[in-house]
């Protein structure tokens, strides 16, 4: 094959010296330097469109898994997440999820009034986060390898949950598998902290949430 | 019962169908490049550790496909597919001998950047914030943003949305000043726990100025004060100040 592309180069080369030593004659009548004439390339330079190629930098997916709001039970999660993949190592992310939450156990065990409406006990969050791959590497299923990494991720969101919105952290890790080029699975770590005073004094909590999720990238 | 079933199952196999061919679709895409480097390595994935399995020799074609981040996925006549950093790819030509130039995040690219998406957080009137917007870059001096900014105050909450225009008069500058113009609607929302007062919604005007540093490749660090004006229906205007700093890639 590199030979035929050889052949091709040379003839290619051929042509253009033998276009170049007919428009000497025509030239050199015009001033012009015998040697201007072989070396200007008769092909203009051409910047090929990178549009051409499929860029997958972003990553868009949803997940489900469950979430413990501290006082409020461990309950299912869902959501979905945008992701722009800046370099191999860091990426920035936007979720957003919903759980209900159930009775504290205050509630319960007291069998009073409930301290908050159906409706209040819906909580949601957004958040801003960074990523970084930490442990990239590849796993083996049988003869098939996939692209894993490893990473860590943190940021910051809001927590709206009992008619209230909290300024919220967040912090966590996960782990990332392609399935292929345009597909992966993931599973992830986070800890959501805020401080409410839902029952009556500033509380500081944590709500650990762990969910699958699958991505698209594109 | 039973015809609705297939209904179902009919449209989830159509659904599938659909998923899988969708990739097919973006086949023809790519490029074929020649390498002029003494070489170029290739690896099994997108990244520096992962293994290098392959190494193509100086003259050899590529098909170029996709792209993830610095990484382009190659395939070789031989049918070797892999992924080539673009440092490797830098000084390839096209099948005719014609120059190919790899779109790098570098200051250059930086100065024609077109998207910009930013988050930031800092002080809003003394509570803490957080904003997330998403710029248009119309020439090098004159951009526009669709920003939201939302706070967390011991009294209240805020929400604001605006749109703003943003001048920067020295682009090239390695610390490069801006002005910012723009306008509005902030939401105000008391804390449900401390009184029971109406949420309220205001128009904002604001006004404000900055300055943006390239730190390298798509990323850029910005730092920005702003001057809101709440248009109350009250007797007189709410001026709001707002610090902020954060980091923006560009693409």
């Amino acid at each position: 094959m590199e030979g035929r592309f050889q052949r091709i180069f040379l003839i290619a080369l051929t042509v253009f010296l033998a276009q170049g030593a007919l428009a000497q004659d025509a030239q050199e009548s015009d001033g012009q330097t015998v040697l201007d004439a072989v070396i200007n390339p008769d092909i203009e330079p051409r910047n090929i469109d990178e549009d051409l190629i499929d860029s997958e930098n972003f990553e868009a997916g949803i997940f489900a898994g469950v979430m413990s709001v501290e006082d409020f039970g461990s309950n299912n999660v869902f959501g979905v997440r945008l992701a722009y993949h800046v370099t191999e190592d860091l990426f920035l992310e936007l979720a957003s999820g919903q759980t209900s939450t159930t009775e504290t156990s205050y509630e319960t065990l007291s069998g009073g009034s409930p301290l908050l409406t159906d409706a209040q006990r819906t909580l949601t969050y957004y958040n801003v986060s960074l990523g970084w791959n930490l442990l990239p590497g590849e796993v083996y299923l049988g003869k098939y390898a996939f692209n894993t990494s490893y990473y860590i991720i943190g940021g910051a969101g809001n927590t709206m949950f009992a008619d209230n919105e909290y300024f919220t952290y967040n912090f966590g890790g996960g782990f990332r598998m392609a399935l292929t080029d345009w597909v992966a699975f993931r599973l992830d770590f986070r800890n959501h902290l805020f401080t409410h005073n839902i029952l009556g004094d500033d509380k500081s909590i944590q709500n650990l949430e762990t969910h699958l999720g699958l991505s698209l990238f594109f | 019962m039973a015809p609705k079933k297939h209904l179902v199952t009919r449209l989830w196999i159509m659904l599938c169908i659909s998923f899988l061919s969708a990739p097919g679709f973006a086949k023809d895409k790519g490029v074929d490049v020649v390498v002029t480097d003494a070489y170029a390595e290739m690896h099994t994935g997108p990244g520096h550790s992962h293994p290098i399995f392959h190494v193509v020799e100086k003259g050899e074609t590529l098909h170029i496909s996709k792209r993830y981040t610095d990484w382009y996925k190659a395939r070789t006549l031989k049918g070797k597919v892999g992924w080539v950093h673009r440092d490797e790819l830098r000084d390839t030509l096209g099948l005719q001998g014609e120059e190919i130039v790899f779109n790098e995040a570098d200051r250059e690219a930086y100065r024609d950047r077109t998207w910009e998406l930013g988050v930031g957080g800092g002080s809003f009137s003394g509570s803490r914030s957080l904003s997330t917007y998403l710029g248009l870059h119309m020439t090098r001096n004159l951009s526009t943003e669709l920003r939201y900014t939302q706070a967390f105050g011991s009294f209240s909450n805020s929400k604001l949305l605006a749109l703003n225009i943003l001048h920067e008069p020295f682009p090239d500058w390695k610390v490069s000043p801006f002005f910012t113009l723009g306008s509005g609607v902030i939401r105000i929302n008391p804390s449900s726990d401390i009184v029971q007062t109406e949420e309220r919604d205001n128009s904002v005007l604001t006004v404000g100025g900055g300055f943006l540093f390239y730190v390298s490749r798509s990323f850029l660090f910005r730092v920005e004060y702003n001057d809101h004006t709440l248009l109350t229906e009250r007797e007189s205007n709410e001026e709001v100040d707002e610090w902020k700093a954060g980091f923006s890639v560009f693409f």
